[in-house]
């Protein structure tokens, strides 16, 4: 989304999706990409607006974490038994809950957001610190979860036949699968046999490696299937044509020709894709397959707050709002960006 | 004897400070009337128990962990039994089915003499040879579950149980004698001194062979004790009715105040706890044998509360054991610093807070003879991080990673990350590996996949160091040469002076032979003593006598507890 847009022209009604690589061709004419408008589109839309900003700095939080608990002091993983007077931090009398702050979280000028029961470790940092869990595994599942469903949804979709039979009786089985309870079952079993089996050291590059895996492996029949729609009508289309007769091989006219074509759709399914994985990995973590103790995830932070919700509530409370903010922030960048994109929808 | 096999249950036996009866002079012929503790109740009324799983073994010949033993308290007798006297904190050895006992000087032969009166649910007299019969089933392959004592000390080499090979040819096990209805002899293969303490373990207690229905027994035990089972709906409930033929004369282990139990089984722990501190209607005649969470301890200084909150402490000791197969930790130096780095009292906080558990210098409880304070490394609770860092140094330490195991279950993650929080702050690399609880101690076992560092604990069976020492610093002795089933940190040290020591025959010398044998091994730190667990339940207002049993995994005592008023 580079394509720079001048707001004086007036804006068009749309072209079909065959837009980009011939609008590329024919750029003096007074037509827009599809691209531009969306573009334009969206810089109008302050939610999508407020949102992109809201994840831009969420992603400046996951990217800046150790400067910004640099800050506060407080490693993540360190437990802290007393404050900078001498005076302790938790109850150890009453079960470990932080003394003071607001409904015995434990908030202070020096732990703003309080203090873990039973440890001491410092709330914000931990929160900081799962930013970027959260954020690393929806991102990187999310790419896996894109580059596998477009591949094999082009492939599928153009080549028909035997492979297209083939490729779609594979979507229709991962889609029935169910596949948070695999995943459940899996990534315990990888973790612990990844020593064994592959010679991996079952550490936190393992547990987030499959982790993307799972999410990504899960996650592109749903769109393979859409892509392979799209890649069946588009196939037909005269630009797809004459690069053949003009002797183009598969490769490159599912690469050149119909992939720019399919741009919309896969930038409106990652926009939506993301906030559906910053969900499961957190889930994920709550049930307790997600990354090892004692890194930080927002899914382990509401798991391990749930037991104290009545006691200590907030400590439920930032790990969960974290959570909400992010993930309603892509969704709402998501419905912008297909609003945007879509030719019939009506512009205010 | 595995330590919490599940949260929380663990296996109990015999135990501590007193132990009235001397060597061979046989126990008092005493069979008064029980000893009650508290203020007894009322008698009468229905008794609720939740608990979060149904129990494993109420075969007597097959239940040996904590939630069960309490249970079978209630439904079964053994020749003699600890009963914990809550006024003067004892623990006191008492008859229950032997009238009186003795063995030769070398400790080998014992002789138990039953009481008069006794007789099961159905009015039939209990006999010797039942007793025979129930500690040979005890040999069979289908009841390893239970103590493993019978077919360790009897002296009936071969011999595989009653069921398969005509029973020895209709002899049985021949270290059993039974010369008339009342007398059982037992021959044993090695010197045992503190055979009354094992003859409370369940494994002695007698079994009608005609009413034996092998592993279905397990449904339906024929009762010895006050209590009888009306029905038993596994994973659901076990209602246990008052069995008639009881005689209390005859028992001074049990008030048996209430007529009925009811156990239901599978409420969540914080589902129970909230019912328990509501006190609602239905509850007020509760109790749990869950102790309340961390969570919820601030609780029970609430007004409506703190009147019936029950404290306990038991007789087990969580350790953490250096895996002595890894090369990094076949370094004493190594293992020391790791020794001093660790801070306890973060342990402790991670297990609960100071409610929950409480620090420990040693595997060997405080109140137990030959207990010493540790006086080698003298590491303060909060650990020594200089000492540790210096001790790392010479080490030659150079950040390589330790695993460290733990059972996958809330406060034993939290501990495990306490002790891998302190290990760090002197510079070691600990990652925590999650077993799942049902086969931790198995993987722990294997060599292949046993972790570097262990998190382990250990109830002993009876109180003697015989059964705290060798069980987890010696050798296996069903296999030479094998670490035994709770040595996780694969020491070896002074196992020749142990192997001298089971020969000991006066108990003065064992114990202060095998408390300088503790002290000797200590000294090359195969693993560091961390907590005692702590338990602090909430009963129901009308429970009477609520007194937690610290021989019996700390659980509340259901052979005292009564009822205000019956309901």
């Amino acid at each position: 989304m580079t394509l720079g847009v001048s707001e004086d022209l007036p804006p068009d009604g749309g072209l079909p999706a065959d837009g980009l690589a011939e609008t590329a061709e024919a750029k003096q004419i007074e037509g827009r990409s599809l691209g531009q408008i969306a573009w334009a589109r969206l810089k109008k839309d302050k939610i999508a607006v407020i949102s992109a900003v809201i994840i831009l700095l969420i992603i400046a939080v996951a990217i800046f974490a150790p400067l910004i608990v640099k800050i506060n002091g407080f490693p993540p993983d360190q437990f802290n038994k007393l404050d900078s007077d001498g005076n302790p931090l938790l109850n150890t009398r009453d079960g470990g809950i932080p003394i003071g702050g607001l409904w015995g979280s434990g908030t202070s000028t020096e732990h703003w957001l309080g203090v873990e029961p039973q440890n001491g470790r410092d709330v914000f940092s931990r929160l900081v610190y799962g930013t970027r869990v959260s954020l690393l595994v929806a991102l990187g599942g999310t790419l896996i979860a894109i580059v596998l469903g477009t591949v094999i949804g082009m492939v599928s979709g153009y080549f028909g036949g035997w492979v297209d039979t083939l490729l779609s009786r594979l979507m229709d089985i991962m889609l029935s699968f169910p596949s948070l309870l695999f995943i459940m079952a899996l990534t315990p079993v990888v973790a612990d046999r990844g020593q064994d089996l592959l010679g991996i050291p079952d550490d936190n590059r393992l547990r987030l490696g499959v982790l993307m895996f799972v999410l990504g492996f899960f996650g592109w029949a749903y769109l393979a299937r859409i892509v392979r729609g799209q890649t069946l009508s588009l196939r037909e289309r005269e630009f797809v044509e004459a690069a053949r007769s003009l002797g183009a091989g598969p490769m490159y006219v599912i690469f050149k020709q119909i992939l720019p074509n399919l741009i919309p759709t896969l930038l409106v399914y990652t926009t939506l894709l993301i906030p559906g994985n910053i969900t499961a990995e957190a889930a994920l973590s709550f049930l307790g397959v997600g990354i090892k103790e004692p890194t930080s995830s927002w899914g382990r932070m509401i798991a391990d707050a749930s037991d104290w919700i009545e006691s200590n509530p907030l400590y439920l409370f930032f790990p969960g709002i974290a959570l909400f903010i992010t993930v309603l922030a892509f969704n709402l960048l998501g419905d912008s960006v297909r609003d945007a994109l879509d030719p019939r929808a009506g512009r205010s | 004897m595995k330590y919490a096999k599940r949260v929380g249950q663990v296996i109990a036996a015999g135990v501590t400070l007193t132990l009235v009866a001397t060597a061979c002079g046989g126990g008092s012929d005493d069979a008064g009337s029980p000893t009650t503790t508290g203020t007894a109740g009322a008698k009468g009324g229905t008794v609720t128990v939740y608990h979060v799983n149904d129990v494993e073994h109420l075969d007597p010949q097959r239940n040996f962990v904590t939630d069960s033993s309490m249970i079978g308290k209630l439904i079964t007798r053994t020749l003699t039994d600890y009963r914990y006297d809550a006024k003067a904190k004892k623990i006191v050895l008492e008859n229950d089915l032997a009238a009186s006992y003795e063995s030769t000087p070398d400790f080998k032969t014992w002789t138990f003499k039953l009481k008069d009166g006794l007789k099961y649910e159905d009015g039939s007299p209990i006999v010797a040879a039942d007793i025979k019969y129930g500690a040979e089933r005890s040999f069979s392959a289908d009841m390893q579950e239970g103590a493993p004592y019978a077919h360790e000390y009897l002296d009936c080499p071969g011999y595989k149980g009653p069921y398969i090979a005509g029973n020895n040819g209709g002899k049985g096990c021949t270290g059993i004698e039974v010369p008339d209805e009342k007398t059982v002899v037992f021959k044993l293969n090695r010197a045992v001194p503190t055979f009354e303490g094992t003859a409370s373990m369940k494994v002695w207690s007698p079994v009608p062979k005609a009413k034996d229905t092998k592993t279905a027994y397990d449904n339906k035990p024929v009762s010895t004790g006050p209590y009888k089972i009306e029905s038993y709906v596994r994973k659901k409930t076990l209602v246990l009715v008052r069995n008639e033929n009881w005689d209390q004369k005859t028992d001074p282990l049990r008030n048996a105040l209430p007529d009925k139990f009811i156990f239901k089984f599978g409420d969540a722990e914080a589902t129970v706890d909230q019912r328990l501190f509501a006190d609602g209607a239905a509850d007020k005649s509760s109790v749990s044998f869950a102790g309340v969470q961390p969570e919820n301890i601030a609780k029970t200084n609430g007004a409506t509360v703190k009147d019936r909150v029950v404290e306990s402490e038991d007789i087990c000791r969580r350790y953490v054991a250096f895996n002595q197969q890894k090369p990094l930790l076949k370094n004493q130096k190594m293992r020391e610093a790791l020794y001093y780095g660790l801070d306890r009292t973060t342990y402790r906080d991670g297990r609960g807070g100071e409610r929950l558990a409480a620090v420990v210098d040693s595997i060997i409880p405080d109140d137990m003879d030959g207990y010493k304070a540790e006086e080698h490394f003298k590491a303060p609770p909060e650990g020594d991080k200089e000492k540790a860092k210096a001790l790392l140094t010479e080490a030659g330490y150079k950040g390589e990673k330790l695993t460290l195991g733990t059972a996958d279950s809330g406060l034993a993650v939290k501990a495990a990350e306490a002790a891998q929080a302190s290990w760090k702050a002197i510079g070691v690399n600990v990652d925590i590996r999650k077993i799942p609880g049902d086969n931790y101690y198995s993987t722990q076992q294997e060599d292949k996949s046993a972790t570097d560092l262990i998190t382990a604990g250990w109830c002993y069976d009876w109180a003697s160091l015989a059964t705290v020492v060798p069980p987890v610093l010696g050798p296996d002795t069903t296999a030479p040469n094998k670490a035994a089933q709770n040595n996780y940190g694969r020491s070896n040290v002074g196992w020749d002076k142990m192997a001298e020591l089971a020969k000991e025959t006066d108990k003065a010398k064992l114990t202060s032979g095998l408390s300088d044998l503790y002290a000797e091994i200590m000294k090359t730190a195969p693993l560091v003593p961390t907590v005692q667990d702590l338990n602090v339940y909430v009963v129901g207002s009308n429970i009477d006598n609520g007194v937690a049993d610290p021989n019996t995994g700390g659980l509340i005592d259901l052979t005292q507890i009564g009822l205000k008023k019956a309901n």
